[in-house]
C-alpha cells in the first residue's frame, strides 16, 4: 500500500482546519479506507479532543520522531471505526523540536499502512506549518468567505505552489442568509479571486458546535446536512464527480434593492 | 429575506459584501505584486501618462486587476478611450482595451 498524504492548512486560525481534518478522516473511513489522521500542531494539541480521543493519549508525534516509542505504540484507534486512527500531537514540545526531513520520513514509512494520511496544520506559515507540509502530495486550503481569512489562504495558496503542491479549496461557514442579503462574499466569488479548485462548501451550521462538544464528528450522523457535505468532499478526493451544487447567491430582492441603493 | 430589512438596507447602502470584496482585492493585489498602495498610485499615474500620449482616456477611467490562474499571474488594464477614426480625424468613443 502507498497511501496518499494530504495536509489540511489555512494561513489563519480558528477557520476550521481541525474540525475539516476529523471529519474528512472520518468520513474516508466510512467509505472504507484506511485512514490516519495526525495532529501536527504541536503545542495546541485539539484534534484528539474534536474526535473524543483524549483519554487515551499515551505516545505523541514528538515521541515517534525522537525515536521514544514505535509508531504502533503512539497511533490511537478510533471509537467508531476500525479504519480510522490518529496520532496525536505532543502537549508540551515546541513547533521547532522536529524538522520537514524527519517529517517527511515519517510519513514515507506511514503511507505502507494507510490509504489516507490527514494532516492538520497549525495556523502560521513557519516552522509548523513547513513541517505540516512537508511530505504531503496534496493540500486542501480552509477559508471563510472574510477579507483576512481569504488573504491570508492567497499567501499560502502561493507557498504551496512554490513547492508544487497541488491545491484546493475547501470554502468554510458559508452563512447562506447572509449571503443572500449581500453581506457576505458568495463562496464562487472567492473560488474566482483565488483562482484555483473548489473541493467543497460547508455551511455554518449549529451541528459542528454541538459535535464538538461530544466529540463525535458529524459526519457520523445521518441526519445532519453539514455532515452530508463533509462526505460528499470525502467522494471527490476518491474521484467521484459529485457537483458542488449548492454554491448561492444574493436573492432577487437583495439585488433589486442594490440597484435602488445606487439610485438614492 | 424580509423586504423591511431590504428596504432599510437600500437607504444605509449597506451590503457590506461589496466593501469586502474591493479591500480584497487592494491587500490581493499588494501581496501578490509586493507593490505597497503607494507604488499602485504611482503605477496607475504612470499608466495615465503612457496612455494618454496615444490615446484620450475618458475621466481618467484606469481599471487595474490582477488575475490569477494557476501559477501565472496576469495584469489586465481595461480603460475606455477615445479613439480617432481614419476619415475625420474626429475622436469617436470606443469600448476598452485590454
Ligand atoms: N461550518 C462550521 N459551522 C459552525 N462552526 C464551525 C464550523 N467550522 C468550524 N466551526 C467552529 O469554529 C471553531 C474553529 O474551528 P477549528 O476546526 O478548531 O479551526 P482551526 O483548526 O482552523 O483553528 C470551532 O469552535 C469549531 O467548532
Ligand atoms: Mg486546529
Amino acid at each position: 500500500m502507498s497511501g496518499r498524504v494530504l495536509v489540511i492548512t489555512s494561513g489563519k486560525g480558528g477557520v476550521g482546519k481541525t474540525t475539516a481534518t476529523a471529519n474528512l478522516g472520518a468520513a474516508l473511513a466510512l467509505r472504507g479506507k484506511r485512514v490516519l489522521v495526525i495532529d501536527a500542531d504541536i503545542g495546541l494539541r485539539n484534534l484528539d479532543v474534536i474526535m473524543g480521543l483524549e483519554n487515551r493519549i499515551v505516545f505523541n508525534l514528538v515521541d515517534v520522531i525522537k525515536g521514544v516509542c514505535k509508531h504502533q505504540q503512539a497511533i490511537i484507534k478510533s471509537k467508531r471505526s476500525n479504519n480510522l486512527f490518529l496520532l496525536p500531537a505532543s502537549q508540551t514540545d515546541d513547533k521547532n523540536v522536529i524538522n520537514v526531513d524527519e517529517m517527511r520520513d515519517l510519513l514515507n514509512k506511514l503511507k505502507q499502512e494507510f490509504h489516507f494520511i490527514l494532516v492538520d496544520c497549525p495556523a502560521g506559515i513557519e516552522q509548523g506549518f513547513k513541517n505540516a507540509c512537508a511530505g504531503a502530495d496534496q493540500a486542501i486550503v480552509v477559508t471563510t468567505p472574510e477579507v483576512s481569512s481569504i488573504r491570508d489562504a492567497d499567501r499560502v495558496i502561493g507557498l504551496l505552489a512554490s513547492e508544487g503542491i497541488e491545491t484546493s479549496l475547501l470554502i468554510n461557514r458559508v452563512d447562506r442568509d447572509l449571503v443572500k442579503q449581500g453581506d457576505m462574499i458568495a463562496p464562487q466569488e472567492v473560488v474566482e479571486m483565488l483562482g484555483i479548485d473548489q473541493i467543497g462548501m460547508i455551511f455554518r451550521d449549529n451541528d459542528i458546535v454541538i459535535s464538538s462538544n461530544s466529540g463525535d464528528p458529524i459526519v457520523y450522523n445521518e441526519k445532519s446536512k453539514v455532515g452530508k457535505a463533509f462526505l460528499e468532499v470525502a467522494d471527490r478526493l476518491l474521484g467521484v464527480a459529485v457537483p458542488i451544487s449548492t454554491n448561492i447567491s444574493e436573492s432577487f430582492w437583495t439585488r433589486l434593492g442594490r440597484k435602488f441603493s445606487r439610485a438614492v | 429575506m424580509v423586504f423591511s430589512k431590504i428596504i432599510k438596507k437600500i437607504f444605509s447602502g449597506s451590503f457590506s459584501k461589496y466593501a469586502a470584496k474591493n479591500r480584497l482585492q487592494m491587500v490581493l493585489t499588494q501581496d501578490r505584486t509586493g507593490l505597497s498602495s503607494n507604488d499602485m498610485e504611482a503605477f496607475r499615474k504612470d499608466l495615465l501618462a503612457v496612455i494618454s500620449t496615444y490615446f484620450v482616456i475618458e475621466n481618467n477611467q484606469l481599471d487595474i486587476q490582477w488575475d490569477k490562474k494557476d501559477n501565472t499571474t496576469a495584469l489586465i488594464i481595461n480603460t475606455p478611450v477615445m479613439v480617432r477614426t481614419v476619415t475625420g480625424g474626429k475622436m469617436k468613443k470606443a469600448v476598452g482595451t485590454k
